[in-house]
C-alpha cells in the first residue's frame, strides 16, 4: 500500500548530503562490502579488513547498511559472525544497538539520521568488546553520514561499509567496493563463476569523463546524486538536440517508450535510475537496430547491480557492444576484490536452517581462472592480501599520511 | 484494516494488488508521489531478499530518499526492517493506532498493550466468618488451645525472630552500639555454620555480590523501569491476580525474572529460598548468590530484589516450613513484602520441622506478621505427600483460625493439581475440573476467606514437553478464574521438568498460555459435573471429622504427632529438625 499524507500535514525533506563535499580533506576512504546474497561472507571480510588496518595502525570506522554483529541470524536462526572492536575503532551504529553489544563507547554524536532501531550515533570505542552494527540503510543516509565522518576533528583512515542481503544500492556513495558471494548465492560453482564474472563485467564498465559527457550531451549537468528523483532520461541526436524522457529507470521488457521522442539520429541515451536486463533489451529493440555509434551511459555499476541479475545486464550489455554501441558509467565504482565464502544454508523439513558447504578447492580454483581480480576466502585464507590490496590503495591515495608498519 | 484507517484519517492511499514484482511497485511509487509504502509480508528466507531488492531497487531508481518504506507482518521485527533497507518493521501485536502514528509522524505509542498498575489487597471485602457453624464450634477450642499453649513456650526461632526485630528499629533510630550488641546476641542463638559468616567466614555454595555487580544491576532496573509498557494477564476481571515463582539462587537473575514476569502480565512473585537453609538455625546475611536452586533469604538480597520490581508488584516471602519462620516474617516484613506464607502443619508433616517446634514459631510468625500488616496464604502442600485433601485442609482452616484469633489476614491455598491422593483415589481419572472445583466449593462453603490456589496450579500435569505445560497450566487457571478465586499461582513451563536453570522464554510460555486462556473464556467460565458438588460434601465432612478428633484430642501437637492431620501410611511423617528445642518462656 501507498500513502501520502494530507496536504496540511506535509513536512519538508530532510537535509540532502551534497555530493561537492566529497574529497574534503583529509578524506578518509570509504570501502564497501557488498554481498550478492545472505551469508556470503560480508561481515567476515570486513572484520578481516577491519584487523588488517588496526594492524597497520589505521584509525578505522564502522558502520553497515543492514543490521550485523547480531549472536543469530534474524532469518535462518543461524550463528553469525560477531563484530570485534579494539579501542579506538569508531562505530556508527543505531541507539538500540549500542547497548547490544559489549563495547564500551565515549561520547556518542547524534548522526541526524532515524532507522528502524533509533538515531544513527557515531562514538569511538574506549573498551573493547562487541558490537551490533545497524547503520543508515538508503544511500541519501549514507551520504549524509558519510559526510559527518568527514567532518569529524580526528577523521578515520578507513570507513568500512558492511552490506545486507544482496543490497547493494546505497554502495553509491563509497569510494570502492569488496563484493562478497558465494555457496549461499549459488550452489552451483561454475554457474556461480559465471555470476561473478558477470559482476566483474559490470564493474569494469569504462567510466566516461567530463569532456566524454561534454561530447555526448554537450552543456547539459545530469544530477548525478543518487536520490535526485525518477526524473528524466537525457536523449542527445547527432544534431545536437538534446531531449528528455519521463523516468529514469529501464526496468522491465516493456518496450522504451522514450515519451514519444524519435528514435532517428540518437546518439547517446542517459539513464540515471535502476536498470536491469530487460531494460536494456527493450531499449535496443526500441532502437530498430540502429545501435551502431549510440551510446548507453548509466549514472553507475551500482544502477545497473540492483536487479540482482549481473548475468542478464552483462548480457544485454554485450548485446548493446556487438551490434556497435558503446556502454558506460558515469561515476565508476572500483571493484577491489571478490571474497568467496563456501558456506550455504538450506532448509530442513523441520522448518530450521542447516548450514552446508560447496568444495572450496574447486571453487577457488574456478575463480581464480575466469575472473580477472584477486579473489579471497576470507573463512580460511590469512586476510594480509586483502589487507596489502587496501593498502596500496590508501597509500596511493594519502601516501605521505600512512603509518604503515 | 489499515488502509480504511488511514482513509478515515483523510489521507490519500492506493491499494496495490498483491505479489506484484519490486519494478512494478518502483515505478507505481514512482508515479504516484506517495511519501509512504506500507508492504505486508509473511516472512521467509526468500521473502526478506526479495523485500530487501524492493528497498534497493527503489533506491537506485532515486524514489527512497522521498518516501518511508514500512514491512509488516507475522515475524516482522525492527531488526529485520533495518537490515531489508526500511524505515520502520512492525510484528505481531501490533495496532492500528501505531501504524498511523508512525505515518503521521507522531511518536509511536510503545504503551499501547500495557495497563496502569495497581496493588491489590488479596484479603480485602473478606468478613472470615464461619458459614458452616459446625465447624467453627469445632476449631474454636483448638484454635484458643494452640495460642494459650503457644503463648508460654518459645524456641530460638521466637528468640532470634524478635532480636531481628529489635535490631532493624537499633538500625534505622541509628544505634550502632545497640545494634552490635543484638547481632552477638543474636549469633549466640545460630549454628555454627551462621555465626561464623557474621565473623566474616565463608558459606559453602555461596558468594558476595560485588558491589559493582550491584552498581550494574541498578543501571540495568532503571533502564527496564523507563521502557515501561507492562501488559496485562487478565481479560475483563480483576481477578485471580497472577503469581510467578522466582529462587534462581541469584538475585540477579531472580530480578530478571521477575522483570520478565511483570512484562508479561505476572501480577505478583513468590521468593523460593534453599531447602537446606530452613534446616539452619539462624540467617545468613549480606548480598550472597547461590550456586544452586533457591535464594538466601537475607535483609541484602531482600532489599536487593525490592529494588528490582515495580512497585506495583505483589511480593510474597515465604516462612512457613523451617526453624527460621517467625524471623523471615520480619525480614520480609522489613523489606517492604506485601505477603508471606505460614503453615504449620505443612512444615511439620511435609517439610521436616518438628510439630512442637513449628507450632510454636507458627504462632510467633503469625504475631509478626500481624505487626507488619501481611496477609499470608496458608498452603496445603502435605497433598503432595499423600495427605488427603480433607485432612490437609482441616490443618489449613485451624491455621487460619488461629491467625484470626491473633489479628492476622490468612489466605486460604488449596492445592490445584493432579496430587497423588487423586491419583490413587480416581477424582481425577475423568478430568482435572471437578475435584479442584470441588475444593473451591467446599471451602466457600465453610468460611468467607480469600482463596489462592497454587502452587502452582497443574502441578503434575506438567510433562517435560513446554507447550504441553504452559496448556495444562493456562487450563488450571481458567478454572480457577471460572471459581472466581482471588490469586493463583504458576509455574514456568519447564519448572518441574527443567533439570536445570529455569529459563526466561518457558515463564514467558506459560504467561502467554494463561493470558490467551483468560481472553478465550472472558466472562465464560468453566462448568464442573455434578459430581464436583458432591465431591464438595464429602470434604466438608471429612474436614469436620478431622477437626473433631484434632479437638477431642486436646492438643494441637499431640495431633500432629498422633497423625490426625496426616498419617505415616499418607505420606506424612512428623519432622525432627529443631526437636527438643522448645522451651518455657520466662513470663
Amino acid at each position: 500500500m501507498i500513502a501520502s499524507r494530507p496536504a496540511t500535514e506535509r513536512t519538508a525533506q530532510g537535509m540532502r548530503y551534497e555530493a561537492s563535499a566529497r574529497g574534503s580533506t583529509p578524506a578518509p576512504f570509504v570501502l564497501g562490502v557488498a554481498g550478492t546474497a545472505k551469508n556470503t561472507g560480508k561481515t567476515t571480510t570486513m572484520a578481516g579488513i577491519m584487523q588488517e588496518g588496526l594492524a597497520r595502525g589505521w584509525r578505522m570506522c564502522l558502520t553497515s547498511i543492514g543490521f550485523d554483529g547480531e549472536e543469530l541470524d534474524n532469518v535462518t536462526g543461524l550463528p553469525k559472525p560477531r563484530i570485534h572492536c579494539e579501542e579506538g575503532v569508531v562505530v556508527a551504529t543505531a541507539s538500540r544497538c549500542v547497548e547490544a553489544g559489549t563495547a564500551a563507547f565515549g561520547a556518542l554524536e547524534d548522526a541526524g539520521i532515524d532507522t528502524a532501531l533509533g538515531r544513527v550515533l557515531i562514538g569511538e570505542v574506549r573498551r573493547r568488546g562487541l558490537v551490533v552494527l545497524a547503520g543508515p540503510n538508503k544511500t541519501i543516509d549514507l551520504e549524509a553520514l558519510l559526510g559527518r565522518i568527514r567532518g569529524m576533528r580526528a577523521t578515520p583512515d578507513l570507513v568500512l561499509v558492511d552490506g545486507a542481503f544482496g543490497r547493494i544500492a546505497p554502495m553509491t556513495a563509497v569510494d570502492a567496493i569488496v563484493i562478497a558471494t558465494g555457496g549461499s548465492r549459488n550452489r552451483s560453482i561454475p554457474a556461480l563463476a559465471r555470476d561473478t564474472e558477470a559482476i566483474v563485467r559490470v564493474f569494469g564498465i569504462p567510466s566516461l569523463d567530463d569532456a566524454g559527457w561534454a561530447g555526448l550531451f554537450g552543456e547539459v549537468r545530469p544530477s548525478l546524486a543518487n536520490g535526485a528523483g525518477c526524473g528524466e532520461t537525457l536523449v542527445s541526436y547527432k544534431d545536437g538536440r538534446v531531449a528528455t524522457a519521463p523516468g529514469s529507470c529501464l526496468l522491465g521488457d516493456q518496450a522504451w517508450a522514450a515519451g514519444g521522442l524519435g528514435i532517428a539520429g540518437i546518439r547517446a541515451v542517459f539513464a540515471a535510475g535502476a536498470t536491469d536486463a530487460g531494460g536494456i533489451r527493450s531499449f535496443v529493440r526500441s532502437l530498430q537496430e540502429r545501435l551502431g555509434g549510440v551510446s548507453l551511459v548509466f549514472s553507475s555499476p551500482i544502477s545497473l547491480m540492483v536487479s540482482g541479475d549481473p548475468v542478464g545486464v552483462a548480457t544485454a550489455i554485450d548485446w548493446v557492444e556487438s551490434g556497435g554501441g558503446r556502454v558506460w558509467v558515469r561515476r565508476p565504482v572500483p571493484l577491489l576484490a571478490i571474497t568467496v565464502n563456501p558456506f550455504y544454508p538450506v532448509r530442513l523439513s523441520s522448518g530450521n536452517f542447516a548450514g552446508r558447504f560447496v568444495n572450496r578447492k574447486n571453487l577457488l580454483r574456478e575463480f581464480k581462472r575466469r575472473l580477472g581480480v584477486p579473489v579471497w576466502d576470507v573463512v580460511s585464507d590469512r586476510t594480509a592480501g586483502l589487507g596489502e590490496q587496501v593498502a596500496s590503495v590508501l597509500q596511493r591515495r594519502r601516501p605521505v599520511e600512512m603509518k604503515e608498519t | 484494516m489499515i488502509r480504511r484507517a488511514l482513509v478515515e484519517r483523510g489521507h490519500e492511499t492506493t491499494l496495490l494488488q498483491p505479489d506484484l514484482p519490486p519494478e512494478e511497485i518502483v515505478q507505481a511509487i514512482s508515479s504516484s508521489g506517495c511519501e509512504y509504502v506500507l508492504v505486508g509480508r509473511t516472512l521467509g528466507y526468500g521473502v526478506a531478499d526479495v523485500l530487501a531488492r524492493l528497498a534497493d531497487l527503489a533506491d537506485a531508481a532515486g524514489v527512497r530518499s522521498k518516501v518511508k518504506m514500512v514491512v509488516g507482518g507475522m515475524a516482522v521485527r525492527p531488526e529485520i526492517a533495518a537490515e531489508t533497507g526500511f524505515d520502520a518493521g512492525f510484528g505481531p501485536g501490533t495496532s492500528i493506532e501505531e501504524v498511523i502514528a508512525y505515518v503521521e509522524g507522531r511518536p509511536v505509542e510503545t504503551s499501547v498493550g500495557s495497563v496502569t498498575r495497581s496493588k491489590p489487597d488479596l484479603t480485602s471485602g473478606y468478613t472470615y466468618s464461619f458459614k458452616n457453624r459446625e465447624i467453627e464450634d469445632t476449631i474454636r477450642p483448638v484454635a484458643d488451645e494452640v495460642v494459650a499453649w503457644a503463648t508460654t513456650m518459645t524456641s530460638p526461632a521466637v528468640e532470634r525472630a524478635r532480636l531481628r526485630r529489635r535490631m532493624a528499629e537499633a538500625s534505622r533510630s541509628g544505634d550502632a552500639g545497640g545494634t552490635a550488641s543484638l547481632i552477638k546476641s543474636y549469633v549466640a542463638l545460630c549454628d555454627a555454620g551462621i555465626a561464623q559468616s557474621y565473623d566474616g567466614g565463608a558459606v559453602a555454595k555461596t558468594r558476595p555480590i560485588t558491589a559493582e555487580e550491584r552498581d550494574a544491576l541498578a543501571r540495568r532496573v532503571a533502564q527496564v523501569s523507563a521502557q515501561g509498557g507492562w501488559k496485562t494477564i487478565r481479560h475483563g476481571k480483576e481477578r485471580p491476580v497472577v503469581f510467578i515463582q522466582y529462587g534462581t539462587g541469584c538475585p540477579i537473575m531472580d530480578i530478571t525474572h521477575i522483570q520478565v514476569g511483570e512484562s508479561w502480565g505476572a501480577d505478583g512473585v513468590v521468593h523460593f529460598d534453599p531447602s537446606w537453609a530452613a534446616r539452619k538455625e539462624g540467617m545468613l546475611h549480606g548480598f550472597l548468590t547461590h550456586q544452586e536452586d533457591g535464594s538466601l533469604i537475607t535483609e541484602g538480597n531482600l532489599n536487593l530484589i525490592k529494588s528490582g520490581m515495580t512497585p506495583y508488584t505483589l511480593w510474597q516471602v515465604r516462612a512457613h516450613r523451617g526453624l527460621n519462620t517467625p524471623e523471615t516474617v520480619v525480614l520480609a516484613g522489613e523489606a517492604g513484602a506485601d505477603l508471606t506464607k505460614i503453615n504449620m502443619v505443612y512444615g511439620s508433616l511435609g517439610a521436616g520441622t518438628d510439630p512442637e517446634r513449628l507450632t510454636v514459631d507458627g504462632v510467633e510468625a503469625i504475631r509478626q506478621a500481624v505487626h507488619y500488616g501481611l496477609p499470608f496464604d496458608v498452603v496445603t502442600n502435605e497433598e503432595l505427600c499423600g495427605v488427603p485433601a480433607h485432612k490437609a485442609f482441616a490443618g489449613m482452616l485451624i491455621v487460619a483460625s488461629i491467625a484470626r484469633r491473633l489479628g492476622g489476614r490468612p489466605i486460604l491455598q488449596p492445592l490445584f493439581c493432579y496430587s497423588p491422593q487423586v491419583m490413587i483415589e480416581g477424582q481425577m481419572k475423568d478430568n482435572y475440573v471437578d475435584f479442584n472445583a470441588a475444593k473451591v466449593m467446599a471451602l466457600r462453603s465453610i468460611i468467607d476467606a480469600p482463596v489462592w490456589p497454587g502452587a502452582p496450579v497443574g502441578f503434575l500435569t506438567h510433562t517435560e514437553d513446554r507447550v504441553q505445560s504452559s496448556m495444562t497450566t493456562a487450563l488450571h487457571a481458567c478454572m480457577a478464574s471460572s471459581m472466581g478465586v482471588d490469586a493463583i499461582s504458576i509455574a514456568s513451563s519447564d519448572e518441574a521438568y527443567s533439570g536445570g536453570p529455569i529459563s526466561a522464554a518457558a515463564r514467558v510460555d506459560t504467561l502467554r498460555a494463561v493470558r490467551e486462556g483468560f481472553r478465550f473464556f472472558g466472562q465464560a467460565g468453566v462448568q464442573p459435573t455434578p459430581m464436583a458438588a458432591e465431591w464438595a460434601s464429602q470434604l466438608v465432612e471429612g474436614i469436620h471429622d478431622v477437626l473433631k478428633k484434632v479437638r477431642d484430642r486436646g492438643s494441637f501437637v499431640g495431633a500432629l504427632y498422633d497423625g490426625l492431620l496426616g498419617t505415616r501410611e499418607d505420606g506424612a511423617y512428623p519432622g525432627r529438625s529443631g526437636r527438643g528445642t522448645v522451651r518455657k518462656a520466662n513470663t
